[in-house]
C-alpha cells in the first residue's frame, strides 16, 4: 500500500496556525467565563436559558479546533492513508449538527411560553447586606456575554483566512454576529422590568431562530466539505478559482497537449488530480514527476495532487456497462 | 456608515428606555400587584406548620409575625386564608392571592409553580443530644428518634443510624433527629451532621417582579428570625407542659 506524505505547513503559516491556536485558547477561557457568569445569573429568565445554551455551544469550535490541532502532526498511515485532515471536518459538522437541534429546541420551547402566556420571575438577590433586582445582574452578564466576543471575533477571523481554518471562520463569523442576539436579550430583560411578561419569551424566540440559522449554515458548510464539493476560499462563498489556474499551468508546459484538473477540500488542505493529455510518450514519466511537484508547491494549501496522463479528455476509465 | 447608525440609533433607544425606567419604578409588576397592595388589601394564604404559621383565633408564628410587619410597612390590611397547599399554589397561580406562607422550604418542584423569594433563613436538621449525654464521634449505629412523618429516614441511614420512629412525643433522654434551634429550644445539644438544611421561603404569583422584590428585602432585611423563633418554640413547649 502506498500512503500519502505527510503535510507540511510553510514556515509563515505554521507562526500563523501558533497564533490562531493561542487565540483560540484564550477565545475558550473568555467563552468559558461567559457560561459561568450567564448560569449563575440565569434565573428563570427564558431569555437568559437561550444565551446561555448559545454561549454554552460556543465552546464546541474552539474545542473542536484545538482537539483538531493535537493530531496535525499524526502522519498518514496504512489504517488512514489520506491522512487525518478530515477530522476537523467531523468535529464541524458535529457542532453544526447540535447547534441546528438545540436552536430548534429552544425556539419550541420559547414560543410555548409565550402560547401558555407564562409570566417570567426575576426576583431579588442580597448581597453584602443589600437587595438588588437580579435583572440588573443579567444585564451585565448579558453584556460582559456580548462585547468580548465581538473584539475576539474580529482578530479570529483575521487569522483564520491566514491558515484556511473553517472552524475558526464560521466561529469568528458567529461571534462578531451575536452581539444582535445578546442586545435582543437585554431587551427582553428590560421588557420585563417594564411588566412586559411577553418581553423575554419572545427575545428568547429571537436567539433560538438565530441559533437554528447559525447551524443550519455550518451544516451545509460541513456537508458540503464532506461531499467533495469544488474547495472554497475561507472567507469567500464563491468557488476556488485555483482548479482553473492549475490547469492553465499545465497547458503552457511543452509537453501538455490539453489538462483538466479537479480538486476537493479535505480540512485545511487541497487534493485532487489532474488528467494530462501528452504531446508526445518522450520521457513521459519523468514529465509527469516534474510536473507534479510543480503543481503541488503552487499554493500552500495543495497537499497531494496525482497526475493521471490519458490519450484524450473524453476517455472514461468506468467498467462499461 | 448605515449599518454604525443603526448600531448608534439603538444604543441611544436603550438608554432612553433605561432613563424613562429610572424615573418611574422599575421593576415593574406584570399585573401592578404591589401597587394594588399599597394602602388596599394583602390578602394572604395560610397552610399551619408550627412554628412558622400557627393556626388559633387569630394567625401566628414567625412567618404571620414578619407578614403583619410588611402590611403595616405598605399601609395594607391583611385578609387571611387557610387552606392546604393544593389550594393555594392554584389560587396564587391565578392570582386570587397575593402572598403565601406556611414553613415553605425552597424545592425545584415548588419554583417549577410559583415565584419563591431567595431563602430567608436555613434550619440544619441534626441529631441532638439530651443534655449530659455526650456527644459521640459518629452516627455509626447510634439509635436516633425520629418523628413517623420525617425527611431524614435516608440521610440518617447514610450516617450509619438507626432510626426509630416514635407516633405522639419523643422519647425523653434519647437522640433525637430535628432542626438545630428547636433542639436548642427544648434543651438538646445540637451534633456536627448536618442531615438536611431547609431553606425558608414564601411564594408570589410569578411574574410580579417589583412586588418579589419588596417581598424579599422585607424577610432578608428581618434581623429578629431567630428570636421570633425562640419566642414561637418556648410557646410550644408551654403548651406541652
Amino acid at each position: 500500500m502506498r500512503v500519502r506524505q505527510g503535510y507540511r505547513l510553510p514556515a509563515d503559516k505554521e507562526r500563523a496556525l501558533g497564533r490562531l491556536i493561542r487565540l483560540e485558547w484564550i477565545n475558550l477561557w473568555v467563552r468559558g467565563s461567559i457560561v459561568l457568569v450567564l448560569f449563575l445569573t440565569m434565573g428563570s429568565s427564558q431569555a437568559m436559558k437561550a444565551s446561555w445554551y448559545e454561549d454554552v455551544l460556543s465552546l464546541l469550535p474552539p474545542i473542536a479546533f484545538l482537539v483538531a490541532m493535537r493530531f496535525r502532526h499524526r502522519e498518514p498511515d496504512v489504517e488512514y492513508p489520506y491522512g487525518y485532515q478530515r477530522a476537523s471536518v467531523i468535529a464541524f459538522l458535529v457542532s453544526a449538527v447540535s447547534l441546528f437541534l438545540l436552536g430548534g429546541y429552544l425556539l419550541v420551547d420559547s414560543v410555548s411560553k409565550l402560547v401558555m402566556a407564562e409570566h417570567p420571575i426575576i426576583g431579588g438577590i442580597t448581597l453584602f447586606g443589600h437587595t438588588v433586582w437580579m435583572g440588573w445582574l443579567m444585564l451585565a452578564a448579558l453584556i460582559y456575554g456580548t462585547i468580548p466576543p465581538l473584539i475576539l471575533g474580529y482578530y479570529q477571523e483575521k487569522a483564520a483566512i491566514a491558515v484556511h481554518d473553517k472552524t475558526v471562520f464560521s466561529d469568528a463569523k458567529m461571534s462578531k454576529a451575536n452581539w444582535l442576539t445578546g442586545l435582543a436579550a437585554i431587551a427582553g430583560i428590560l421588557g420585563v422590568g417594564m411588566g412586559w411578561w411577553w418581553a423575554d419569551a419572545l427575545a428568547g424566540a429571537l436567539i433560538a431562530v438565530d441559533v437554528t440559522f447559525d447551524g443550519l449554515k455550518m451544516l451545509r458548510e460541513a456537508v458540503g466539505d464532506l461531499m467533495d464539493r469544488r474547495p472554497r476560499f475561507t472567507a469567500k462563498a464563491r468557488p476556488s478559482p485555483l482548479g482553473g489556474e492549475l490547469e492553465s499551468l499545465l497547458r503552457r508546459m511543452p509537453w501538455v497537449a490539453a489538462a483538466q484538473v479537479r480538486l476537493r477540500e479535505e480540512g485545511h488542505v487541497f487534493g485532487g488530480e489532474a488528467f494530462v493529455v501528452p504531446s508526445s510518450d518522450d520521457n513521459l514519466t519523468g514529465n509527469i514527476a516534474a510536473a507534479a511537484r510543480q503543481l503541488n508547491a503552487y499554493d500552500w494549501r495543495i497537499h497531494e495532487i496525482v497526475i493521471m496522463p490519458v490519450p484524450d479528455l473524453e476517455q472514461s476509465f468506468a467498467p462499461r456497462p | 456608515m448605515a449599518g454604525g447608525r443603526v448600531v448608534t440609533g439603538w444604543c441611544v433607544g436603550a438608554l432612553a428606555v433605561l432613563l424613562l425606567a429610572a424615573g418611574c419604578r422599575y421593576p415593574r409588576d406584570v399585573e401592578q400587584t404591589l401597587q394594588r397592595v399599597q394602602g388596599g388589601v394583602l390578602d394572604v394564604g395560610l397552610t399551619e406548620n408550627e412554628p412558622w404559621v400557627v393556626r388559633g383565633a387569630e394567625p401566628g408564628g414567625v412567618e404571620v409575625v414578619l407578614v403583619r410587619r410588611l402590611a403595616r410597612q405598605l399601609n395594607a390590611r391583611v385578609r387571611w386564608h387557610w387552606g392546604a397547599e393544593s389550594e393555594l399554589i392554584p389560587a396564587l397561580r391565578d392570582r386570587q392571592i397575593d402572598l403565601l406562607v406556611g414553613g415553605l422550604v425552597e424545592s425545584p418542584w415548588l419554583m417549577d409553580q410559583v415565584a419563591l423569594i431567595k431563602p430567608y433563613q436555613e434550619s440544619r436538621v441534626t441529631v441532638g443530644f439530651a443534655a449530659g449525654a455526650a456527644v459521640p464521634p459518629s452516627l455509626e449505629g447510634v439509635r436516633v428518634a425520629v418523628p413517623v412523618i420525617n425527611k431524614v429516614f435516608l440521610a440518617l441511614r447514610d450516617e450509619g443510624a438507626i432510626a426509630r420512629r416514635y407516633a405522639d412525643r419523643p422519647p425523653t433522654g434519647e437522640p433525637l433527629a430535628a432542626a438545630d434551634w428547636w433542639l436548642r429550644a427544648h434543651g438538646y445539644r445540637p451534633g456536627p451532621w448536618t442531615l438536611i438544611t431547609d431553606k425558608h421561603v414564601v411564594a408570589l404569583p410569578p411574574g410580579e417582579n417589583a412586588w418579589l422584590l419588596r417581598v424579599q428585602k422585607h424577610f432578608s432585611d428581618a434581623a429578629d428570625v431567630d428570636a421570633l423563633l425562640r419566642a414561637e418554640t418556648g410557646g410550644e413547649r408551654r403548651h406541652e407542659g
